[in-house]
């Protein structure tokens, strides 16, 4: 006759435990791998999306295209900058000036 | 006899006996094995689950620790399965790239109302000839009914259900800069190879399946645009045949902007014939006339055979060389400095100076500047200068630039040589690719390199001097012009304008060549100061320098923001 003892008592369980843990933790992968199925799917999608979009935004923001939309929409007339006259500080524009017209005395 | 003694000695030893049970014993000994039966099995049985769970906790560790990658380059791409690779400028603009299209064929064998077919195909596509697509049912198995669909075309072909339509992915190349770098790009043919230009020449490289990293170009974007927006006004202002403008950093050979008029959308397949259109500043073989003199007097000053303010004396009007009579456009005093020659630009003075350079000295130079020989650079549209043979009178017209042809190139890159220090430059595209400074070649020294760029200067702020339109506030421009006759026909002239900013450590240089310029008397010139109209002249002064200094002006605050000394030195910052 078969004996219950203790050891073959965990080593049923250690089994049984295992026979139903295993399925769910199968299952659970098996849901996990579809799930990052349907993501991987989603970003391939999103991905045609942004390099769609990429590209039309490139095309959209080249410098030409941009150029027409100002023209086409705004009243303002974009001057250049120029950066040699702007100073790191108020002395240097003073000292610049100086050079370039003589500042009158204020009479008052 | 031991064994003998050893059973006595147990029997000794006994203190009970009893009797054997064999039928217990071997009951024992059964299921004694069969316990160690059943034990085993269940440790294989263990094991097996063990390994199990461990493989499924593996996998779901594994899934939950997995990084990701959104950010990489690759995974913005979508083309990680494309035939070629992105090409973008320096500041990671997109230049081109490749897209997922359709193409529509037809197997009319799998078309059974043919008649039907064709209504319907007129009803959706009315641009496609009917005559030719019912000769093409009738006459071909397999035929291309569209190339390159858009979505909207493939959904209408889908939504015809007919089995003949056979929709055929196929991969293109777009370039949503348009016109912008048609002449860098180049072309590809159907089968995704390079044909021409940056496309034919790094093809290996852009093909390679290997590496998703994206070709880096030293172009910019932006500065192309503007170099190309003011180009183009100077053709239509000057009536210019075609133009050309070349920007490269003088210190590393970078090329920056390359643009070549007129030009063509690169998205659009046409057969073009027209030799305008072909690369004025890498095919384009020119004789550039007089800005060779800045070499005559650079390899002079090099060879201490003058000094920038040695006077020359004695220059006649008029030169007779062999059956040649050589003269200045205008009259220039008898007397003149070193420097005076190059500021006003006199062939006459120029000659001499090369008299004393000598035949083989000049040569040299030129030869070590690589004016003489074909360019080595990243595109396959080169020209080559043409040869010659240096014969009698070959020295005297070299020294100002005419008999010689070279290409923009290479005398935009001879002019960063000399303004640089002396050291040689190889013109690139390739950003990837680095210049050391120190594995370069020294032609001329430091010192020569600086009396250089300060003679150029006053070509531009003297008031004898034929530059002053590019003397743009801050910039520092210096340059030297030249106005040649056209070697291929003597009416036509090509103006060229080639400049360094900022002289005081250049940076940049800056090439302008116009094909025939006229006059453009609707223009009002800022001639020192002074608003002048109806101007009748095109020599390079009135038209090369004065789209120079336009493009510097608009170019310039761009470049200067993008340089750190600049920024550092002129840009306000805010102390809160």
């Amino acid at each position: 006759m078969f004996r219950f003892n203790r050891k073959k008592l965990i080593i049923l369980l250690i089994y049984a435990s295992f026979f139903i843990t295993i399925p769910i933790i199968k299952n659970e992968t098996r849901l996990f791998e579809k799930k990052i199925k349907n993501h991987k799917n989603q970003i391939v999608f999103l991905k045609n999306n942004l390099s769609e979009a990429y590209l039309e935004y490139q095309y959209l923001s080249s410098p030409e295209i941009l150029e027409k939309k100002v023209i086409k929409n705004l009243d303002i007339n974009y001057k250049n900058l120029n950066i040699s006259q702007v100073y790191l500080n108020f002395d240097d524009f003073v000292n610049e000036q100086e050079k370039i017209t003589k500042i009158l005395p204020n009479d008052k | 006899m031991t064994n003998k003694k050893n059973k006595n000695s147990i029997h000794k030893n006994q203190n009970s006996f009893f009797f054997e049970d064999f039928l217990e014993t071997n009951h024992r000994q059964k299921m004694t094995n069969k316990t160690r039966i059943s034990d085993e099995r269940l440790y294989v049985l263990f094991s097996v689950f063990f390994s199990l769970i461990l493989v499924f906790s593996i996998s779901i560790f594994s899934i939950s620790i997995q990084q990701s990658d959104f950010n990489d380059y690759k995974d913005n791409n979508q083309n990680s399965l494309t035939l070629r690779k992105d090409i973008l400028d320096r500041n990671g603009e997109l230049i081109a790239r490749n897209i997922n299209t359709y193409h529509a064929a037809i197997k009319p064998n799998l078309i059974k109302n043919k008649e039907n077919f064709i209504i319907k195909i007129k009803l959706n596509f009315p641009e496609i000839s009917k005559l030719k697509l019912k000769k093409n049912l009738e006459d071909k198995k397999y035929f291309y009914l569209k190339k390159r669909l858009t979505e909207e075309e493939k959904n209408k072909l889908w939504a015809l259900g007919e089995k003949g339509i056979i929709i055929e992915p196929f991969q293109s190349r777009v370039y949503p800069q348009g016109q912008l770098f048609s002449h860098v790009l180049g072309q590809i043919d159907d089968d995704n190879k390079g044909i021409s230009g940056i496309e034919k020449y790094f093809d290996s490289e852009l093909r390679n399946s290997k590496t998703y990293d994206p070709l880096f170009l030293t172009l910019d974007t932006n500065i192309q645009f503007l170099v190309k927006s003011e180009l183009k006004k100077a053709m239509s202002d000057f009536k210019a045949n075609a133009a050309g403008g070349l920007l490269m950093d003088v210190t590393n050979g970078e090329v920056i902007s390359l643009v070549s008029l007129p030009d063509y959308n690169v998205n659009i397949r046409n057969n073009i014939s027209d030799l305008r259109y072909m690369n004025q500043i890498t095919k384009g073989v020119f004789e550039l006339g007089s800005v060779f003199k800045t070499f005559t007097l650079a390899i002079a000053l090099e060879e201490n055979i003058l000094s920038p303010e040695t006077i020359i004396e004695n220059i006649p009007n008029e030169i007779q060389c062999s059956k040649y009579s050589i003269r200045d456009i205008h009259e220039f005093p008898n007397e003149l400095s070193a420097e005076d020659i190059l500021i006003r630009s006199s062939n006459i003075g120029s000659l001499i100076i090369g008299r004393k350079v000598g035949e083989e000295k000049l040569k040299d130079f030129l030869d070590r500047l690589g004016l003489l020989k074909t360019i080595d650079f990243e595109i396959e549209e080169i020209g080559t200068p043409l040869s010659f043979n240096w014969e009698k009178c070959k020295l005297e017209t070299v020294s100002y630039g005419h008999g010689i042809t070279t290409t923009p190139l290479q005398a935009a890159a001879a002019y960063a040589t000399l303004t640089n220090g002396g050291y040689t430059v190889k013109p690139t595209l390739d950003l990837q690719k680095n210049s050391d400074h120190t594995l370069q070649q020294s032609i001329i020294s430091n010192d020569t390199s600086d009396q250089i760029n300060k003679i150029l200067r006053k070509v531009v702020t003297d008031k004898e001097g034929t530059g002053s339109f590019a003397d743009i506030f801050g910039y520092d421009v210096g340059g030297k012009t030249g106005t040649a006759k056209s070697y291929t026909n003597g009416n036509k002239n090509i103006n060229t304008f080639i400049s360094v900013f900022p002289t005081e450590k250049p940076k940049f240089v800056l090439l302008i060549i116009l094909d025939d310029p006229k006059a453009a008397p609707h223009i009002t010139y800022n001639y020192r100061g002074q608003k002048i109209k109806n101007i009748s002249r095109n020599e390079a002064g009135w038209n090369s320098v004065y789209t120079a200094g336009k493009i510097i002006q608009k170019i310039g605050p761009i470049l200067a923001i993008n340089n750190n000394e600049a920024y550092n030195t002129h840009v306000v910052k805010k102390d809160n």
